[in-house]
C-alpha cells in the first residue's frame, strides 16, 4: 500500500473522531446554508426578473419620446402595425406587441369608477409571458375584460354592459359601451386593480388612435439577446428618434434588487468562510499541538519539515472538501425537495397575502429555489482554499519545530 | 577518518541553558566507535547518555569540541544536511516506541523507506525485515493493537529497514518487561552479528548491558570507563 500524504492525513483526521465530525458538520452546515440561501436568493431573483421581463415590461420597450415621463395619451407611436412586424422579424425577438393605455371612467350602472383602458394585441398577449397568457377564450370586438379588483370594487359582473368615458388622443371625448366578457386576475397588478382590457383595434377606435399605440413591448428569447437587439433598434433610422429602453432602464429599482440578490450570496459565502476558518484552524491547531512529539519523531527519522507541512495542509484539505461534499448533499436534498414544492414566503409573515406588487407588477412570493452548477463549486473551492489558509499557521508552526524539543513535548 | 570509524568525538561538550543558569550535560567526551560494534552507553540518569546520542544522531550540535559522524562534522551541518544524515545513514529506536499510530506495522517500516525515496520495492523490503524480526503475522496491525514488546520490535524493524550502518537506541528496553527486553536485545545483537549493523544504545538495565560487546560508562558528562565486554564474561 502506498501511504501517501493524503492517506495518512485522512487517517489522522479520525484519531479524534468527535472533533473531526464536529468540524465537518460545521463546514457541511455552512455549505448547505450557502446552497440553500443561494437557491432561495436566485429563486427570488428569478421571480423578480420574470415579473419584470414577463407580462408587464418585456425585455425592451419602444415609446414616443417623453411618453414615459408624461404618460400623456397623445404621445403615440405611429404606423405601429408595420413597426411591430418589422421588430418581430429581428433576430432573437419572440414577440413585438403594441399596447395602448388610457385613463378612463367606467360606469357599470349609475356610479363611475376610475379605470385604465389597456388595449392589447390579443394574438401576442395570449402567448406565454403575455398580459393574458393564462387566458384561452377569445375576446371579440366590443367585449372587455375587467381586472378582478376593479370588478369587485365596482360590482361588475360578466355579461354586464359598461360605459367607458375618457379623453381620446386627439382631445375629443371618447366614449362607448362594451360587454364584460370576463373578470381577469393576472400577473400584472395594473390590470387587476384598474384594468379594462380590450382588443387593440377597439382601443384605437375608442381613443381615436388609428394604427397608433403608446408602447411596443418586445420580448426576446433570453436576456443575452437584449443588448444586440437594442443596438439594432437604435441603429434603425425609422426608430432612432423613438425612446427605446431595456427592462433594466425601465424599472431600475427592481433590477437593483436583482443585482443585490446576487451580492447577498457573496456576503453569505463570506460569513460561511469565516466560520470555516475558525472551525478548521481550531481543529488543526489542537491536532498539531497534540502531535508535537510525533512530529518531532518524524523529523528525527529524517522527515522534512515540508512533508509535515504538506501533511497538515492535506488534513485541512480533507476536512474542507469532505465537509463541503456532505454540505452539498444536505443542501442538494433541501433544494431538490423545495424545487418541487416551492416555498410560500407569504406564510412566513403570517398573512394571507399571496402577492407583492410593485410598479404595477405582481411579484410572486412562492419561491422555487434554483442553483447553478457553479454554486457548489464556488463553495468547494472557497472552503478548500480557506481551509488551507486556516491550516497555514499550524503548518508553519509544525514546519519550524526542532525535533528534539518537539520530542520532549 | 578510516572507513570503519563511524563516530569520532573529541572533547565534546554540550551545555544547556535554563534561564540564566548553564547546565552542562557533556563536559568533554572523547571516544570513537568503529563499524560493527555493539556498544552500550551506561551511567546514572543525567550522566549525558541521551545528550550524546542526540549529538551523534545529528538532532543537536555540540557546544564545543569536535564530533564527526561518518566523517562529517555535525557542528558544521545545516538543518537540512542533518536531516539527510539521519534519513540515509542512521537508524533510530526510541524509548517510547514512537510508531506512527495511524499506520500499520508494515506501513511504519515502509514510511521511512518512502522518505528515502524508495519506490514500489519498499513493500517487499518492509515485509522482508518484518519476517526477519518475526513480525509477519503482525504486519497489518496498528500500534495500538500491538504489545509494548511488539511495538519496539517494529521500531527496530523500521530502524534497520533502510540498512543503515549505525542504529542509535535510547533506552530501548526501558518500557519493556524482562522477557521482552531480553528478546529485543537479542534481536539487535543478531542484526549486529549477521548484518554488521553498528548499534549504539543507552541503557541502565543490567540484563541488556550484559549483551554489549563494549561498555562506555558516562558520569557527570564525562567518560568514566570505556571497556570491552564479552557476553560470556557477563554470564560467568
Amino acid at each position: 500500500m502506498r501511504h501517501s500524504t493524503g492517506q495518512i492525513a485522512w487517517r489522522n483526521l479520525w484519531r479524534n473522531p468527535r472533533r473531526t465530525v464536529l468540524a465537518l458538520l460545521a463546514i457541511a452546515v455552512g455549505q448547505a446554508a450557502l446552497l440553500a440561501s443561494q437557491g432561495l436568493m436566485r429563486g427570488y431573483g428569478d421571480n423578480i426578473q420574470q415579473a419584470i421581463t414577463g407580462p408587464m415590461v418585456g425585455h425592451v420597450q419602444i415609446h414616443a419620446p417623453k411618453y414615459r415621463e408624461d404618460r400623456s395619451t397623445d404621445l403615440v407611436l405611429d404606423g405601429v402595425a408595420a413597426m411591430a412586424t418589422k421588430v418581430a422579424a429581428l433576430p432573437g425577438v419572440t414577440s413585438a406587441a403594441p399596447r395602448i393605455y388610457a385613463p378612463v371612467l367606467i360606469a357599470p350602472e349609475r356610479q363611475a369608477f376610475v379605470a385604465t383602458v389597456v388595449g392589447v394585441d390579443l394574438a401576442a398577449e395570449c402567448q406565454a409571458f403575455g398580459l393574458l397568457s393564462e387566458r384561452q377564450e377569445p375576446l371579440a370586438s366590443g367585449q372587455v375584460l375587467i381586472g378582478y379588483r376593479l370588478a369587485r370594487l365596482a360590482e361588475i359582473r360578466v355579461g354586464q354592459e359598461v360605459a367607458i368615458v375618457g379623453q381620446a388622443a386627439d382631445g375629443s371625448l371618447a366614449n362607448d359601451l362594451y360587454t364584460v366578457q370576463g373578470i381577469v386576475k393576472g400577473p400584472v397588478d395594473l390590470v387587476n386593480q384598474s384594468g379594462v382590457v380590450m382588443g387593440l383595434a377597439d382601443a384605437q377606435k375608442l381613443l381615436a388612435m388609428p394604427d397608433q399605440a403608446h408602447e411596443l413591448i418586445v420580448r426576446t428569447a433570453g436576456l443575452k439577446e437584449v443588448p444586440a437587439l437594442v443596438a439594432a433598434l437604435r441603429a434603425d433610422p425609422d426608430l432612432a428618434s423613438l425612446d427605446i429602453a431595456t427592462w433594466r432602464e425601465l424599472v431600475p429599482e427592481l433590477t437593483m434588487i436583482v443585482d443585490m440578490v446576487d451580492r447577498v450570496g457573496y456576503f453569505i459565502l463570506a460569513l460561511i468562510l469565516v466560520a470555516a476558518i475558525a472551525g478548521i484552524a481550531n481543529t488543526l491547531m489542537m491536532a498539531t499541538y497534540e502531535r508535537l512529539h510525533e512530529f518531532g519523531m518524524l523529523l528525527a527519522l529524517g522527515c522534512t519539515p515540508r512533508r509535515i507541512i504538506r501533511l497538515i495542509l492535506a488534513e485541512a484539505a480533507w476536512l474542507g472538501s469532505v465537509g463541503v461534499a456532505v454540505g452539498t448533499v444536505f443542501g442538494g436534498v433541501f433544494l431538490a425537495v423545495t424545487r418541487r414544492t416551492g416555498i410560500d414566503m407569504s406564510s412566513w409573515g403570517g398573512t394571507s397575502v399571496s402577492d407583492l406588487a410593485y410598479a404595477g407588477m405582481r411579484l410572486p412570493l412562492e419561491i422555487y429555489p434554483r442553483i447553478t452548477a457553479l454554486d457548489p463549486i464556488v463553495g468547494l473551492v472557497s472552503v478548500v482554499l480557506v481551509s488551507l489558509l486556516a491550516a497555514s499557521w499550524p503548518a508553519w508552526l509544525a514546519g519550524r519545530l526542532d525535533p528534539m524539543e518537539a520530542m520532549r513535548a | 577518518m578510516p572507513d570503519d570509524l563511524l563516530i569520532q568525538a573529541e572533547a565534546v561538550t554540550k551545555t544547556y541553558h535554563a534561564g540564566n543558569v548553564a547546565v552542562p550535560a557533556l563536559r568533554g567526551v572523547s571516544l570513537t566507535v568503529g563499524a560493527g560494534e555493539f556498544l552500550a552507553l551506561v551511567g546514572p540518569s543525567g550522566s549525558g547518555k541521551t545528550t550524546f546520542l542526540n549529538l551523534v544522531g545529528a538532532l543537536d550540535t555540540p557546544t564545543s569540541g569536535a564530533l564527526t559522524v561518518f566523517g562529517r562534522d555535525v557542528a558544521r551541518l545545516g538543518k537540512g544536511e542533518r536531516a539527510e544524515l539521519r534519513l540515509h545513514a542512521l537508524g533510530f529506536v526510541f524509548q517510547a516506541y514512537n510508531l506512527v499510530p495511524v499506520l500499520t506495522a508494515r506501513e511504519n517500516v515502509e514510511f521511512v523507506l518512502e522518505l528515502q525515496g524508495m519506490g514500489a520495492e519498499r513493500r517487499t523490503r518492509a515485509e522482508e525485515v518484518l519476517a526477519q524480526l518475526g513480525l509477519v503475522d503482525l504486519a497489518d496491525r496498528r500500534p495500538n493493537e500491538l504489545s509494548g514488546g511488539q511495538q519496539q520490535r517494529v521500531a527496530v524493524a523500521r530502524a534497520v529497514a533502510s540498512k543503515p550502518r549505525l542504529v542509535l537506541a535510547d533506552e530501548p528496553t526501558a518500557n519493556l518487561d524482562g522477557e521482552n527486553a531480553e528478546t529485543l536485545i537479542e534481536l539487535m545483537r543478531t542484526l549486529n552479528r549477521e548484518q554488521g549493523i553498528t548499534f549504539l544504545f543507552s541503557t541502565h538495565d543490567p540484563r541488556v548491558v550484559r549483551h554489549a560487546r563494549r561498555i562506555i560508562t558516562l558520569e557527570d558528562g564525562l567518560v568514566a570507563r570505556d571497556e570491552p565486554h564479552t557476553p560470556e564474561t557477563a554470564h560467568a
